[in-house]
């Protein structure tokens, strides 16, 4: 053999790494199990506007202190047979909660559902399903199960809106085959339609009048076709039949394309946030109604184009552009800004307007830019840096959102958010009532 | 056919025969080390394996990680389907990426959406998808031997003595991962023994060394990787591989709509 020269690259390689035991599945925690659990502390703070020109009828808050207990657990019972459980526990202080009220404590079971194989690669499901569609971050026009499905949060993101989320009382069936899916869901009413929330609902309570007030259904089908893995969806509320499609393809190494739509015969967002607060008794019978600029129904769009780059780095910026048929123009928005200034009893209806659109999950406005940068291992390793931005193309108001987490080990992570609105009093963004809020966010993973 | 044709055509014939026999004499060719180095790195049959990721930072473990791969090869072609699951550290349990040649979405569980992810997102930290899922260098790469056809002797991670040839890769798919590689082939048992892998630029990315060989799957196969960063020489990565399992994957598994019902078994 010939004489071997030393190799200059085993330099690099540390003793500790060639004496390094090797693992074994069984000292591998997560292949043998499908829990996540972790506790999570969030302290927010805001800083309130007091120039509103259309005060808010509900006073904003300047600190709130939760404690989360999230676990997240998956269990195979048989070969064909899982049940899948997942509930986040929260406890609140704050200068408008009394520790002593329901409003201190609040469970949200997010999904308790049983899945069994039928067949080969045919699931039947049923239980609380968190059922969630569309390839876009800032706004799925797809999703149609998001109404009225928000819980708290410490983060603007919708990505992360989309984490703690409740799920909907459904059976849904699904077969997949090579390439793609047929899904079915049936969502049946279990509740009367219940209110906005303006105050805490009581601990324990399901929600089921928010998340299974009318039954519903959806079918979809995905499929690969040329790369553009579409999806086309047809689902059916008590506003109507809802069609969808949704696409996505890779452009090169560094982009992805996707787009969104949906559309369904309804009325304008003003119009039914009003047939729903009367409805449901959220607004007073007295309350005079918001003069409307349309009436009836027509068939109203909603789409989401995208677009999404990474860097060498590993940054990765989403841009995304939102339109919404049904929400406010500017001249709405104007108009909303006008009647709320010049008479005080409207003010409530046009704020309830605005929560509606946040409870149903929409936007406010018809149309939206949205910005997502995201960064992993930024400058240092295990630092994550986020940024978040909505846009209101009409008056250029945003809704800007910096993050910084920082996993300080396998276990524990510690968060930073900084949110803040950019624009004057009369603007979208700048109408809000705080100008300004930070949160301060703990993990401790288990 | 006149004589001269006929001279011509057996002077042809016999430069290609004897030419095809002293190729056979010589050797496989690079295409064909590659290949075989492939099938040591690779079963042919589906299989799930756990991944173990060790980040050393000057010679201390600082992260760790844990990935269970589903793969399979594609009936069409001689490409890898890759599920990977995540299984630690805790705060990513349970999300996971589909690798469909450029077909790849990301999972999280937390949200429960699937995103259509670039080849660019990058995996984990030091360690590509390219390090971390199957891929056949020989469906990606052409590769040439460099230097003596006998090949050249080298130590490899234990510092231990091997035979090896002395391989160059160059890209001939958009899904070849890296600019340019060399690759390190032991004669004989056609074990990878190291590889270098460059970027466009000419620059060393990471150097690689298999070791620890073990019977898995029917082969002798390595279970550790070290990967050195040549750009940042304080960080060192392994990655070994145990809990190979032969599995009946269906093709429906390489979708989207699936990554949700991905689970431990």
């Amino acid at each position: 053999m010939d004489q071997v020269e030393a190799d200059p690259d085993l330099a690099a390689i540390p003793k500790s790494v060639l004496s390094a035991t090797a693992p074994t599945t069984s000292s591998t925690p997560g292949t043998s199990s499908d829990s996540r659990i972790f506790l999570e502390s969030a302290l927010t703070t805001w800083e309130r506007r007091s120039d509103l020109p259309v005060p808010t009828p509900n006073a904003q808050p300047s600190y709130q202190e939760r404690l989360s207990l999230d676990v997240a657990y998956d269990w195979k019972a048989t070969h064909a047979l899982r049940f899948s459980f997942s509930d986040r526990l929260n406890a609140f202080a704050g200068d408008d909660i009394s520790l002593s009220s329901s409003s201190s404590l609040r469970n949200d079971l997010r999904e308790a559902f049983a899945s069994y194989e039928v067949a080969s690669q045919t699931f039947l499901e049923i239980g609380r399903i968190n059922l969630k569609n569309g390839p876009a971050l800032g706004y799925n026009p797809t999703d149609f199960f998001k109404p009225r499905t928000q819980v708290s949060l410490a983060s603007i993101d919708p990505s992360e809106s989309r984490q703690n989320r409740l799920g909907v009382f459904m059976v849904q069936g699904q077969k997949l085959f090579d390439g793609g899916a047929v899904t079915i869901a049936l969502a049946p009413e279990v509740q009367h339609q219940s209110r906005l929330l303006t105050g805490a609902p009581a601990s324990f309570d399901p929600l089921l009048g928010q998340t299974n007030f009318s039954t519903r259904y959806l079918g979809s089908l995905s499929f690969e076709l040329l790369g553009l893995s579409p999806q086309i969806l047809v689902f059916h509320d008590d506003v109507g039949t809802h069609l969808g499609a949704s696409s996505s393809r890779v452009l090169n190494t560094s982009m992805v394309a996707y787009a969104e739509w949906s559309g369904v015969d309804s009325g304008s967002l003003s119009q039914r946030a009003i047939a729903f607060g009367q409805a449901t008794g959220s607004l007073p019978p007295n309350t005079p109604l918001i003069p409307q600029s349309s009436t009836g129904k027509r068939f109203q769009n909603d789409a989401a184009i995208g677009v999404s780059w990474t860097s060498s780095h590993r940054m990765t910026v989403n841009l995304e552009y939102h339109y919404h048929e049904s929400g406010f123009t500017r001249d709405d928005f104007d108009r909303w800004i006008e009647l709320g200034h010049s008479s005080s009893p409207l003010a409530r209806e046009l704020w309830f307007v605005r929560t509606y659109a946040m409870d149903e999950g929409e936007p406010l406005m018809r149309q939206q830019i949205f910005i997502r940068l995201d960064w992993p291992d930024a400058f240092i390793q295990y630092l994550n840096l986020g940024l978040v931005t909505f846009i209101d193309p009409f008056d250029r108001s945003t809704l800007t959102q910096l993050s910084a987490q920082y996993a300080l080990s396998k276990r524990w992570s510690f968060g930073i958010y900084a949110t803040a609105a950019f624009g004057g009093v009369h603007t979208e963004k700048g109408s809000i009532p705080w100008s300004r809020t930070a949160v301060l966010q703990i993990v401790r993973y288990f | 056919m006149n004589m001269k044709t006929k001279i011509i055509f057996g002077v042809v014939t016999g430069a290609l025969f004897f030419g095809g026999i002293a190729t056979a004499q010589s050797g496989p060719t690079a295409q064909e080390i590659i290949a075989r180095s492939d099938e040591v790195r690779n079963p042919k049959e589906p299989f799930q394996v756990t991944i173990q990721l060790t980040e050393y930072i000057a010679g201390t473990a600082r992260n760790e990680m844990a990935l269970t791969v589903y793969s399979k090869l594609a009936a069409t072609s001689e490409k890898f389907r890759n599920l990977v699951r995540y299984a630690e550290p805790p705060r990513d349990r349970g999300k996971s990426v589909l690798m469909d040649g450029t077909m790849m979405w990301f999972y999280d569980p937390a949200s429960k959406t699937s995103v259509r992810i670039s080849p660019e997102q990058r995996l984990v930290g030091q360690a590509s998808q390219g390090d971390v899922v199957t891929v056949n260098l020989a469906r990606d790469y052409t590769a040439r031997l460099v230097g003596s056809p006998d090949g050249e002797t080298i130590q490899d991670a234990d510092k231990v003595a091997r035979r090896c040839w002395h391989l160059e890769l160059a890209p001939k798919s958009n899904e070849a991962v890296y600019a340019k590689a060399e690759y390190w082939v032991e004669r004989d048992s056609f074990h990878p023994i190291k590889g270098k892998f460059y970027s466009d630029s000419g620059r060393v990315l990471k150097i690689a060394y298999y070791h620890r060989y073990e019977k898995q799957l029917g082969a002798e196969r390595p279970s550790e990787t070290i990967i050195i960063d040549a750009v940042n020489a304080k960080l060192v990565t392994t990655m070994n591989f145990h809990g190979y399992r032969g599995l009946d994957i269906p093709d429906s598994w390489y979708q989207r709509e699936y990554l949700p019902r991905l689970k431990i078994d």
